[in-house]
């Protein structure tokens, strides 16, 4: 079976990195790291991912812009928000943009899991 | 009410940065007296948060704990800069449970954006102590460490509910 293709967006390399190594054994695969709004828009049409990681707190254009922008432009766009900054207004803020699910810092091997499995059923393999 | 608003704030500043710490890096920090961080050599990583309101925080330890933190998350030797970023990756989740908490408990509608972050800096304690509080700690391999933040922001916050 073809594995998940996920895009992670955050302007740390840390998340990156310990998603890559939460991941390794997995059916998910990370094919592309954005480390800001600005970049993500641009890369998401080429990678078309089956789904985006979206950091919120990014210098620049935020994630729940760039969640708003991206779903504007790809309607069909998978985005599942990643924060440490876990207040009610903001998880509903990200739901009416379209988000699919809200994962919160930190994160374990399990909740990571458990977060990207449930965005991801929709997804056809 | 002030001090009990004060009081609350200061708990859960020490819980959250213990438990944190430990979930990330299996790091297990013990609360002590902010006068036993006096003498210590320290390094911290400093974030500035704009918005409604402006405040500063801060996480400050000795070094070697900023090297087992990025050790224990790498698995491996760090470098200087996995030290940099793990420290201030370690912060920014910090600030962003901080943050929440205390809007979450108060009800009020908030906007908050990171302005400007610096990674070690040498520590030098608040510029302007009035308006910061700290909470202090000392790790299970006696490494000293503290959690800032600007308390008159917190204050303004806590008016509004």
């Amino acid at each position: 079976m073809d594995k998940y293709r996920i895009m992670v967006v955050d302007d740390s390399r840390v998340v990156y990195a310990e998603m890559t190594k939460m991941l390794k054994d997995s059916e998910i695969e990370i094919v592309a790291f954005c480390r800001s709004g600005e970049e993500a828009l641009e890369k998401y049409g080429e990678v078309k991912p089956d789904l985006v990681t979206m950091d919120i707190v990014m210098p620049g254009m935020d994630g729940m812009q760039t969640c708003a922008e991206m779903r504007e432009r790809w309607p069909d766009a998978n985005i599942i928000m990643v924060s440490s900054m876990a207040y009610d207004d903001m998880i509903d803020h990200a739901a009416a943009l379209g988000a699919k699910g809200f994962l919160f810092k930190p994160f374990t091997q399990e909740n990571l899991l458990e977060g990207l499995r449930g965005a991801l059923k929709s997804v056809e393999k | 009410m002030k001090e009990m608003q004060d009081a609350w704030v200061t708990a859960m500043a020490e819980n959250l940065v213990g438990e944190i710490i430990e979930q990330m890096a299996n790091i297990r920090l013990s609360i002590v007296p902010l006068k036993e961080l006096e003498s210590k050599q320290m390094v911290g990583v400093y974030v500035w948060v704009g918005g409604d309101y402006t405040m500063q925080m801060s996480f400050f330890a000795e070094k070697n704990l900023f090297y087992r933190l990025a050790k224990n998350m790498i698995g491996d030797e760090p470098t200087e800069e996995d030290i940099q970023d793990y420290g201030m990756e370690f912060l920014n989740i910090v600030c962003g449970r901080f943050i929440s908490e205390i809007v979450n408990q108060i009800h009020i509608k908030v906007r908050l954006m990171a302005v400007e972050n610096c990674v070690l800096e040498n520590w030098v304690g608040p510029d302007d102590q009035k308006s910061m509080r700290a909470v202090g700690f000392v790790s299970d391999a006696q490494e000293y460490a503290g959690f800032s933040w600007t308390s008159s922001a917190i204050e303004e916050m806590m008016k509004r509910s």
